[in-house]
């Protein structure tokens, strides 16, 4: 019954992204738009984290499944995927190095400067 | 025997032996380039090729499961909730680079796929690759993108950061515990912050944290990027 309260409330954030990213015409799509309502929400202390702690904890350690049937429509792009294979593997293994080395020398000076000013 | 093909039932079954069996292999391999979630997609589709199943009857299973995908991406700011106080001592630090990593995947990954001969749907595809995969599906359907492209691309960056990730650091000479694991969540999501758990305690809150802020920035800057290009640049 708590998974099914905590489900319910999700859902309940769910459908308000959903509507509020189409009413609005928002770019963001509407389960994202649902976070950030959730993500408000319990900042402000409207929802308690324990209504929604047991169904999250429960959908998210099991996330690895639930985008495998998405994953499983490459089958549909195998002539795209021989097409394009260098850019899309050579992009993201490259633009994924890059990232963490940016964002970590980023990090890094940032915190520096803020301990050599003694914050 | 079409029957059964063809009803929910058989796409369900057959993604969640793939998924309950290689993850039990996984406890055995411990290589982090054993992926159960990459070799279930491999391994689902070797079986509708290899006997001629059609995707839309084992998609009436697997929409079953990917329903859930919706409530499971809301859900996702439980976690980043309880990460939070993690930003009080230096929110300005954290996010600012949260935000400058996530915005250099999108146009790193963009400009690459461009200089290595993607075409523009390539380019969609693999612009939110370095955030957790529910986010990036969402991200790449509502921007043109190729969502099942996204989830390979999505998986091989997560892959990087496990692999690469601690050993890069290194070569980098970056000491601090708390950048290594933002660049790392920022960088590889959930595959990558699984390898920076095992680093530490430090790298892999901080990497915790910056999965969910790259997802929700990256959500956000994706569209700019993309409106951008379009209009300048094409």
């Amino acid at each position: 019954m708590k998974f099914l309260k905590g489900f319910t409330v999700i859902l309940a954030f769910l459908v308000l992204g959903e509507i509020g990213a189409e009413f609005l015409n928002l770019p963001i799509p509407g389960n994202i738009v649902g976070l950030m309502l959730l993500l408000l929400c319990l900042t402000t202390g409207l929802v308690p984290l324990k209504i929604v702690e047991r169904a999250s904890d429960i959908m998210i350690s099991n996330l690895a499944l639930l985008f495998i049937p998405v994953g499983v429509g490459i089958i549909k792009h195998l002539n795209l995927i021989r097409d394009q294979f260098l850019p899309l593997i050579a992009a993201t293994v490259l633009s994924t190095v890059i990232v963490m080395v940016i964002t970590a020398k980023m990090a890094d000076s940032l915190f520096a400067s803020k301990h050599k000013k003694g914050g | 025997m079409s029957k059964v093909l063809s009803a929910p039932l058989f796409g369900v079954f057959l993604t969640l032996f793939a998924y309950v069996g290689l993850s039990k292999m996984k406890e055995k391999f411990k290589n982090p380039l054993f992926n159960p979630t990459f070799l279930s997609i491999v391994f689902i589709v070797v079986v509708l090729y290899v006997f001629g199943i059609d995707y839309e009857d084992y998609n009436q299973g697997g929409r079953v499961i990917a329903f859930f995908l919706g409530p499971a991406t809301v859900a996702l700011a439980v976690p980043i909730y309880k990460q939070m106080e993690r930003l009080r001592d230096s929110a300005l630090e954290i996010i600012t680079s949260i935000l400058t990593g996530s915005f250099i995947g999108i146009i790193s990954g963009m400009v690459l796929a461009f200089l290595f001969g993607g075409s523009k749907e390539i380019m969609l595809t693999i612009a939110p690759k370095s955030v957790t995969t529910p986010i990036a599906i969402e991200i790449s359907s509502s921007n043109g993108g190729i969502p099942p492209l996204t989830v390979s691309c999505v998986i091989i960056a997560g892959l990087v950061g496990a692999v690469l990730g601690p050993e890069l650091m290194k070569a980098i000479k970056v000491k601090n515990p708390v950048a290594q694991g933002l660049s790392i969540g920022t960088a590889s999501h959930g595959l990558g912050t699984s390898r920076a758990v095992q680093e530490g305690e430090i790298q892999g809150a901080f990497s915790g944290l910056a999965i969910g802020l790259a997802g929700i920035f990256t959500s956000i800057l994706v569209p700019i990027v993309v409106w951008v290009f379009v209009k300048f640049l094409s």
